[in-house]
């Protein structure tokens, strides 16, 4: 029987179970139901919205937009107020419509309600209201394989129709370009959305919304694929974290984190889920240490727009609303910075904008748990701080018998000078005041006390900085150059 | 992207949802609500429906179950994705109530998960929904 046939049957017998009154009825208030639950979820999906920004939207909360999304199971309908699904219309950018229709309309409806015929466009990509702009060009710049790539996929994503056929295709290397080192379909599907201009934003959320479809399907727990069933997994997965779109993709992302009991993936599906979770995150999750904490332990990411330090920012803003366990976040710092040894001013300085992203830095607590932290033998900060040394450090001299160190930091100078046989003698002054100011003058003859010095100096640096976070980093450095420094003059006399 | 819904042939032959709803006597209101969902389940992709109509996989199975409140019973209708031909279709696989968080019959999801096996095995023991 061909698929005419099975849809005129279909539709046959909806006529004929419609004579019945009970059965039309109940059946034209669940459809009813049916269709604006499913609407506002896929409305929701396609403008790459959580529940709760949409319900910010519309000033209310969460469960209101769950409630018309997840009705109550009854016979009856949900009792929606009329007003709230007009301002989730407005919110959608859309308009609400009612209107009385007879009960036959419900046969000629009975096929045409698909994922695809309940999206709308926003009003500014509305083409009755606005021309639609011209479809974005292939980068002319880019090497001719990637271009190819872009002339299969933009058309592909400009066509508002969630036709997924092709991405399955794509996703297993079927119908891309030749795959080899950085060629895995990932790779090319990345290069396929990354076209100049402001269509970028649009073919992005287009591809994002079908990867949500796709992930929606629950591939892993049921393979879509007959063959390389984790292949296709991996590729998802990692196009995923690549995009990071969590609008669209955080959603699927967790709910498949959640199946993983059932699911039992190979550790690269897991490594690559983990890669898109951690890329596709909201600041406002809780957090998974099980998630990030691979990526830590395994070092570079396999990709990551930027480089690896966007699964590290992750990490931090992810801990944004957990400050109880900011040892977890320092503990990824020490690993990350004994990874950067290496690295270049570029790397260093983004690094330093990283840690000022750490949740209430300028909070003395905060503070004094991280130079706790930065104190421990394995916490790698010391190893770090001396990297970024031309940061904070003037000068520093060694002489066979003078150790000097000068720095400058929120706007304090801090001066250390430790001479053979002679006890050890630290100054600190603020730049307006020309006389300095002595901190510290150890009785140990050439042996300066760490703890001391250094909270004093930070102390210091720390009445200066309160609103000032970049500063306060500036401090932590050189809190942890003095730090290393001092530990390497002791380690020296002691061996001596 | 539509599918399908199959029904399960009990030893090949017996319509085992049709059996069900005949059997329990299923009103025309229930079945209404029931035609809806498994319409719904049909014409639109999983995440749109998913959470609100299936739950499952049920533990240790791949089995779902429809969730239908009706008038004075829980209809679970059971079903799977699959398990033969296009992937993305889905066959119901046994008829089930639920009474204060249990399946009848009890072991229903059991058997079910035969039913799947069955099928596996004997893939043209379906018919469409």
């Amino acid at each position: 029987m061909n698929q005419e046939d099975v849809t005129k049957q279909r539709k046959e017998r909806l006529r004929m179970d419609l004579r019945d009154r009970a059965y039309r009825e109940q059946y034209a208030v669940s459809t009813l139901v049916e269709n604006v639950s499913a609407q506002v979820l896929a409305l929701r999906r396609q403008r790459g919205l959580t529940q709760e920004s949409l319900a910010n939207r519309i000033g209310t909360k969460q469960p209101r937009i769950s409630h018309v999304e997840v009705p109550p199971d009854s016979d009856k309908l949900p009792n929606w107020e009329v007003d709230t699904l007009n301002r989730i219309a407005q919110a959608l950018g859309t308009r609400l419509k009612i209107t009385f229709e007879t009960y036959g309309s419900l046969v000629e409806e009975l096929d045409s309600i698909t994922s695809d015929s309940l999206r709308r466009p926003e009003v500014l990509n509305d083409p009755i209201l606005y021309p639609r702009p011209p479809m974005p060009a292939p980068d002319p710049n880019a090497p001719e394989r990637t271009r190819w790539m872009q002339e299969l996929m933009i058309p592909w994503l400009w066509d508002d129709r969630l036709e997924l056929g092709k991405l399955v295709e794509w996703l297993q290397g079927i119908g891309l370009p030749p795959v080899g080192v950085e060629e895995e379909p990932y790779h090319w599907l990345l290069r396929g959305v990354a076209v100049l201009g402001r269509g970028r934003q649009f073919i992005e959320k287009q591809f994002a919304e079908r990867l949500a479809v796709l992930l929606g399907e629950q591939p892993d727990l049921h393979p879509v694929v007959s063959r390389g069933a984790d292949d296709f997994l991996l590729n998802l997965y990692w196009t995923c974290a690549g995009l990071r779109q969590p609008g669209y993709l955080a959603e699927q992302l967790w709910l498949a984190y959640k199946r993983l009991k059932y699911t039992k993936p190979t550790g690269a599906v897991r490594d690559s889920l983990q890669g898109a979770l951690v890329s596709n995150q909201f600041g406002d999750q809780k957090p998974l240490r099980e998630i990030w904490e691979p990526m830590v332990i395994r070092g570079r990411h396999r990709w990551l727009r930027g480089g690896e330090i966007v699964g590290y920012e992750g990490i931090l803003v992810r801990h944004q609303t957990v400050k109880s366990d900011l040892k977890t976040v320092f503990w990824a710092l020490g690993k990350i910075s004994q990874r950067w040894r290496s690295g270049t001013p570029e790397h260093q300085a983004e690094f330093k904008r990283l840690i000022g992203r750490i949740p209430d830095l300028i909070r003395p607590a905060v503070v004094n748990e991280l130079i706790e932290y930065a104190r421990t033998e394995d916490s790698g900060w010391t190893t770090w701080a001396l990297e970024l040394l031309p940061l904070a450090v003037v000068e520093t001299k060694t002489l066979s018998d003078v150790v000097s160190l000068e720095i400058r930091a929120g706007g304090v100078e801090f001066s250390a000078i430790w001479r053979a046989n002679e006890p050890a003698r630290t100054e600190m002054r603020e730049t307006a005041h020309s006389a300095g100011r002595l901190v510290e003058e150890s009785n140990l003859v050439g042996l300066p006390t760490m703890p001391l010095l250094a909270n004093e100096f930070l102390t210091s640096l720390g009445n200066t900085t309160q609103e000032n976070p970049r500063v306060a980093i500036e401090a932590l450095l050189a809190h942890a150059v003095v730090w290393k420094f001092v530990q390497q003059i002791r380690n020296q006399r002691y061996h001596r | 992207m539509n599918r399908e819904i199959w029904e399960f042939l009990s030893s090949g032959k017996h319509r085992v949802i049709t059996m069900w709803l005949d059997d329990e006597q299923i009103s025309s209101q229930d079945r209404a609500k029931m035609d809806v969902s498994l319409n719904r389940l049909r014409m639109l992709d999983f995440a749109l429906v998913s959470r609100k109509l299936l739950a499952g996989p049920l533990a240790g199975t791949k089995v779902y179950k429809l969730r239908l409140r009706c008038e004075n019973r829980e209809l679970r209708p059971l079903l799977c994705r699959g398990p033969v031909g296009a992937p993305l279709d889905y066959t119901l696989l046994l008829g089930a109530i639920e009474v204060g968080d249990r399946l009848r019959p009890h072991d229903a999801e059991g058997r079910a998960d035969l039913n799947r096996k069955v099928l596996i095995a004997n893939p043209g023991w379906r018919e469409r929904y």
